[in-house]
């Protein structure tokens, strides 16, 4: 549940945020939501805000994608040395989840350190 | 030994410590190298994460055109409201109350689709490439810095501000138009060339406009041979030179039509050619290239089946993507006009309006002249002069340099002008440039396109001419009350015979241009007897001129012009379209007959004279699916190269010119017995008649293999690629198949890129009727339907029909979006 609530929650913040702060936004985003939950270890964070980071991105990405039939993708993807537009907004997702994760990752070590103690033993 | 005992619950907070720095650290790090451009010191790697961002990366920039919808525009800039109309193509009809106002929308709508294309444009002039591409360009940068076009610009705007008057007022607000669009620029809105070479627009100045009119300068009119004249003066000696580089062909149908055209023997005999230098030159970079030109023409109503002039202008320049052209129409109470300007700069250059329309040519005119020091020491800084000696003074160029040191070149300055080339060797000397585009200019140049814009009759199109200094161009004019004209314009020094065709000894003041050709002298000519103006690069005037003048002209594409248009009769637009499309070349004309008689068909082959039947029936047109245009291209160059093996082997030690195309004609024609026909590597000595044989063989040896394909031909053969500006592969278009030859009027270069930019044909009458196509598209944004859109139908060599509109309220759906500018 908290890790489907996560994955929602940077979905939403991050795209508010990003409509208005830089790229990196979402590395806090990520940060920010793995504060607000409780894992026993840190795969599923990390899992949640990739998934959250990547459909954020990856979605963004083929949402400006459509109105111009995905030409500007081709002719980038392109440029960058490789075919096709679903190549491009896949490495956008990963990058965007990849983002996400690290932020996540980050946050939950450091509730980890405060919450050291009372955590559960494994 | 000792055991050491580690209590593992007092451990835990440090490593989880560890494991959240870890953790933090690393992401730091992958934010800071995916805001990194050049990561890792790969040069050019845009930064990723900017780049990829769908909310700020090149994502958004999907969304361009559909985002003018939605913009709302209030500028202090303006006086009162425009209203802005886009049709199908993209193309803005501007409806202003003033001039001032259109031209500050003139400016925010160019920034709005060709912002970066301005920006290195004027980059590339000033010498500031490698300020955002880094080391790679530094050697161009300090070519231009030495070349002085900044410095030419900074004088350019000096001199402007001094002669405009009020005038520079309009010119300013289109300065501010330009800046109103860079201002409300943000990192997420920015042209995605800015994204991708992660760098911001600079705010645009009166200095940028002057220095993209210098490019425009250094694109047409800083061609000439000097170099290589003087060496080749050197190698031949003044006889022999003369003999193989007559400056004028006989055959040549010049701008000016002359009804009693007397040739003087002595322009057969070549130049007189003063004091040229005692060293031997190379030039360090490229021979500016040859396959830039242009056609206009103008007929008079007496030929057009309407009764009206009709006028037709297609300039062949480097095509490019985006395109160095963009469309727009510009309406106030005062004038409407429409046609072609050049992002950066007020005004249509290339256009009509309701009376009357205007194109141009390059004049190729040299007005570019070398100079040797005679310098007093080794140290480089004194020369001598009329028995005095100068001192030169220094500019100090600072060329910055993206991710490395500044580089700091202090250039020398003579009297004459800049030292451009450099000796790096006793051989060779330093060489210093005078060229018309330096001077500081006497006239507000601006003035010429903003009054021919408004201009409605013969005398107001003189007026504005009169501003005009460079780039020297050929005007031609029609007007809707039957005057056609041509006039030869911009500044051109008083040249003794030969001067400035070879390096010149800097010893004398007899050595500098000291007057100008009167404006009123220059050629030109008002409504001929003929019915009809037209240039095509070729030489202005027959050699009864009376003052001289030399450059690099063309011979055939005017030929064949003044043939077609003294033979046409109730002309209409559709058949000027044709004569802009038409790939015959006089060239092949003349060649192929004369090649085919000397071909020793003995020697050859049953599929090799099938070859030359395919090339005996052939018309002489490069069409896309000619399979004997092949032939022919390819045989000419290597018999060509065969002729001249001479100047070929002192090209390697020396840049060399060689000898034109009509001359070398001449010689296969009428001189079989000169020295030149003899193959040097070989032991026998060669006759006209086996150099083309082996030319012929060498052809078939080269193609037979393509040749059996069904599918080759002329197009496949030589395909043109319109090659974005930052060469940039997947932003071009290659293997586009065209017809079309340099020497046809349709002159499109496959392999060279260059041709039409714009194909204009203007009907005038009481409702002007107007047809363009520029290869390319009004945006320049790779991810826009607008980018490459014209591109098909300008290979195809079809037209739009240009829709000059008289209001901003338009029904039509084609007419997709209304905008408002409005004063704040």
């Amino acid at each position: 549940m908290k890790f489907l609530l996560q994955i929602i929650l940077i979905i939403g913040l991050g795209f508010i945020l990003q409509l208005f702060f830089p790229f990196w936004v979402i590395s806090i985003v990520g940060f920010a939501s793995a504060l607000g939950f409780r894992y026993r270890k840190a795969l599923a964070p990390f899992l949640a805000a990739f998934l959250g980071g990547l459909l954020l991105w990856g979605g963004m990405a083929y949402y400006q994608n459509l109105p111009n039939d995905g030409q500007l993708a081709e002719r980038v993807s392109a440029l960058m040395g490789f075919g096709g537009v679903w190549t491009l907004i896949i490495l956008t997702g990963v990058l965007g989840g990849l983002l996400a994760a690290l932020g996540s990752l980050s946050g939950y070590f450091l509730r980890d350190l405060f919450q050291g103690q009372k955590k559960p033993s494994a | 030994m000792v055991k050491v005992i580690v209590d593992e619950n007092q451990l835990l907070p440090y490593m989880k410590l560890l494991k959240f720095i870890i953790s933090g650290g690393i992401t730091f790090g992958f934010i800071y190298l995916l805001s990194t451009y050049s990561a890792f010191g790969i040069a050019q790697l845009p930064a990723f994460g900017k780049w990829l961002d769908p909310f700020g990366g090149f994502w958004n920039n999907s969304r361009s055109e559909q985002q003018i919808a939605k913009e709302s525009l209030h500028f202090a800039g303006l006086s009162s409201a425009v209203e802005v109309v886009y049709d199908e193509r993209l193309v803005p009809h501007v409806f202003a109350q003033n001039e001032s106002d259109a031209l500050f929308v003139q400016g925010y709508l160019e920034a709005r689709h060709r912002l970066w294309q301005m920006d290195l444009m004027a980059r590339s002039a000033a010498g500031r490439l490698s300020e955002v591409l880094g080391d790679k360009t530094l050697e161009i940068d300090r070519l231009q810095r030495r070349k002085g076009l900044a410095y030419g610009a900074e004088k350019a705007v000096t001199g402007w501000v001094e002669t405009a008057g009020d005038r520079m007022n309009p010119f300013m607000r289109y300065v501010d138009g330009v800046n109103a669009y860079i201002d409300q620029l943000d990192e997420r809105n920015m042209p995605m060339e800015f994204k991708l070479l992660g760098y911001r627009p600079e705010t645009w100045t009166a200095l940028h406009s002057a220095l993209i009119s210098k490019s425009m300068a250094q694109t047409l009119c800083s061609r000439e041979t000097d170099l290589e004249t003087t060496n080749a003066l050197k190698e031949l000696g003044p006889q022999i030179f003369s003999f193989l580089f007559p400056e004028y062909n006989p055959k040549q149908t010049p701008i000016i039509p002359e009804d009693n055209m007397v040739l003087p023997l002595d322009s057969m005999l070549g130049p007189a050619i003063g004091s040229t230098g005692t060293s031997r030159h190379r030039r360090p970079e490229p021979l500016a290239t040859e396959f830039l030109g242009s056609n206009n023409w103008a007929v008079a109503g007496s030929k057009t089946a309407s009764g009206y002039p009709i006028l037709c202008n297609d300039p062949h320049l480097k095509l490019t993507l985006p395109s160095i052209w963009f469309e727009i129409q510009l309406h106030t109470p005062e004038y409407n006009a429409y046609g072609v300007s050049v992002p950066g700069f007020p005004g249509i250059m290339i256009g009509f309006n309701e009376h009357i329309a205007w194109g141009e040519t390059n004049g190729s005119e040299d007005v570019l002249d070398w100079y040797e020091m005679d310098w007093v020491d080794g140290s480089n800084t004194q020369y001598h002069f009329d028995n005095e000696i100068r001192t030169v003074e220094y500019r100090v160029e600072e060329i910055k340099i993206r991710g490395a040191e500044t580089v700091v070149d202090s250039v020398r300055y003579t009297h004459f002008g800049p030292i451009v080339y450099e000796s790096e060797d006793s051989e060779e000397a330093d060489l210093a440039m005078r060229w018309i585009a330096l001077d500081k200019p006497d006239r507000f140049e601006p003035a010429t396109f903003l009054d021919l814009n408004k201009a409605s009759n013969y005398e107001e199109y003189v007026a504005a001419l009169q501003n005009y200094i460079s780039p020297a161009q050929n005007f031609v004019f029609a007007c809707d009350d039957g005057d056609i004209g041509i006039w030869v314009n911009g500044r051109f020094p008083i040249k003794t015979p030969g001067q400035g065709t070879a390096v010149t000894l800097a010893d004398e003041s007899s050595d500098l241009w000291t007057d100008y050709i009167p404006h009123a002298e220059l050629p030109h000519v008002r409504n001929p007897q003929q019915g009809f103006v037209g240039s095509a690069n070729q030489h202005p005037t027959d050699p009864g001129y009376p003052y001289y003048y030399n450059g690099n002209f063309d011979d055939y594409r005017g030929r064949i012009l003044n043939r077609k248009l003294s033979q046409m009769e109730e002309i209409t637009a559709e058949d000027m379209r044709a004569l802009q499309n038409y790939n015959y070349s006089i060239l092949a004309e003349e060649a192929l007959p004369l090649l085919l008689d000397h071909l020793d068909t003995t020697q050859l082959t049953t599929v090799q004279l099938g070859l030359v039947e395919l090339l005996r029936n052939w018309e002489y047109e490069f069409k896309k699916d000619s399979k004997a245009a092949i032939l022919f291209d390819k045989w000419w160059s290597s018999f060509y190269k065969r002729t001249w093996d001479e100047f070929y082997k002192l090209d390697e030690q020396m840049s060399i010119r060689f000898p034109e195309d009509w001359r070398t004609i001449d010689f296969l024609a009428n001189y079989p017995l000169i020295v030149y026909w003899d193959d040097q590597a070989t032991p026998q000595r060669e006759t006209p008649g086996d150099i083309v044989t082996l030319a012929f063989l060498e052809m078939y040896d080269n193609l037979h293999l393509q040749l059996e394909e069904e599918t080759f031909n002329w197009g496949i053969y030589a395909p043109l690629q319109i090659e974005h500006l930052a060469k940039i592969e997947a932003f071009s278009r290659p293997g586009l198949a065209t017809g079309g030859y340099s020497s046809a009027l349709n002159a499109i270069r496959g392999p060279s890129g260059t041709g039409p930019s714009w194909r204009m044909v203007v009907e005038l009458g009481p409702e002007v009727k107007a047809y363009g196509i520029y290869p390319g598209g009004q945006s320049a944004n790779p991810g826009s339907p607008y980018y490459d859109q014209m591109i098909d139908d300008w290979v195809d060599g079809a037209y739009y029909e240009l829709h000059f509109l008289k209001s901003p309220d338009q029904t039509d759906p084609n007419y997709w979006l209304h905008q408002e500018f409005k004063p704040r």
